[in-house]
């Protein structure tokens, strides 16, 4: 699989480009499966969250699905009550979030290595506890820093037409 | 000596026509792909050089190498034809899926507490302050399975995702007679992620 473009999160006044997809267990508990489909060889998944940790919280706050009829969705179209934030009161997991230099590129999913992984422990949407894993040290001064990825396949998409 | 090499050589010819007669004759799918990619990245000859070469010398080398080595030849064409074979006639296994056993359950539960319970408070007012808050509908969906010899239990699993990574699942089943039914999950939790 091709790397994957990774979520926004913004957090203590930075942004990242996270290795985690907390919407997924959402889809799972909720059996709300959507409309998306992939526009590139670099987002699966078919839509970008962007996420952000406010007083100790999970949020989402923005949204970009791709749907199958060639349109586009945002945050209101998942929580039609809530086009602002989402509280992810539904999420446990541990958000990876690459920080410094790339280490070693992969193009497959989230297995590039970075100099260091925040690594933010969620329990029911609430920040229980945040570490930092060291993982080396670049030696080229120069190199790209954040998650990114390095190449892509983009999809044509098809924007279904109604006929009056 | 010679009429042994000249038996040997006649045999080859005539098992390598068998051969080629029967996947001419090969109607079945993976055949007519294997065709159809061959003929799409068979190199085209620009020139007179290029024809001789790719129409001419490559078969005739190929040819001679199949002649010399045809037991090898008529060796991996009855493999392919058995692993083939072993293929077509496997049994499919489904994937397994999740269901809660009686070893997970962990106590028995009223709808009140559990709806008492689990609603969900956030001070941004981002989610719904109901039971199960963004996850209310699917928690009304489960509500409306519930049958009147139904018991509510909590439970707690360890799964093996069919792609070998483990999970904790949390929630609410129904027991009807001893034995878990319809399960609502609450709470998904990958094991051993990233320390």
């Amino acid at each position: 699989m091709t790397a994957q473009s990774g979520e926004n999160l913004h957090y203590e006044g930075k942004d990242y480009s996270m290795c985690s997809e907390p919407l997924n267990q959402y889809f799972t508990l909720s059996a709300v499966m959507p409309n998306f489909e992939s526009p590139s060889t670099s987002l699966w998944r078919g839509y970008v969250g962007s996420w952000s940790i406010i007083e100790n919280r999970l949020y989402l706050v923005n949204l970009t699905g791709f749907n199958k009829d060639g349109t586009e969705s945002n945050l209101n179209a998942l929580f039609p009550d809530y086009p602002d934030q989402v509280f992810a009161h539904w999420y446990c997991g541990t958000l990876r979030v690459p920080d410094g230099q790339m280490l070693h590129y992969e193009h497959m999913g989230y297995a590039s290595t970075y100099e260091r992984d925040i690594l933010i422990e969620i329990e029911q949407g609430i920040v229980k506890e945040v570490n930092i894993k060291h993982n080396g040290e670049s030696d080229n001064p120069d190199g790209p820093e954040g998650y990114g990825v390095a190449a892509f396949t983009t999809f044509a998409r098809k924007k279904e037409v109604n006929d009056e | 000596m010679i009429d042994y090499i000249i038996g040997y050589l006649v045999t080859g010819v005539v098992s390598l026509l068998i051969i080629y007669a029967i996947n001419r004759l090969d109607n079945s799918e993976e055949a007519k792909d294997l065709r159809e990619i061959r003929k799409r990245i068979e190199p085209k000859s620009k020139n007179l050089k290029e024809k001789i070469f790719n129409d001419l010398i490559v078969p005739v080398i190929a040819l001679t190498l199949a002649l010399i080595f045809w037991p090898a030849a008529i060796i991996w064409v009855i493999k392919d034809r058995l692993e083939r074979r072993a293929y077509e006639n496997r049994e499919i296994k489904e994937p397994e899926v999740f269901k809660v056993e009686k070893e997970h359950l962990k106590e028995q539960v009223s709808i009140e507490d559990v709806e008492t319970l689990e609603v969900v408070i956030d001070p941004l007012g981002a989610a719904p302050e109901i039971p199960f808050g963004h996850l209310n509908s699917a928690w009304q969906n489960f509500k409306e399975k519930i049958q009147s010899d139904n018991e509510l239990w909590s439970f707690s699993a360890q799964w093996t995702h069919e792609w070998g990574y483990k999970e904790k699942y949390n929630g609410y089943v129904l027991v009807q007679e001893g034995l878990p039914t319809a399960f609502f999950l609450t709470k998904i939790r990958a094991i051993n992620e990233i320390t």
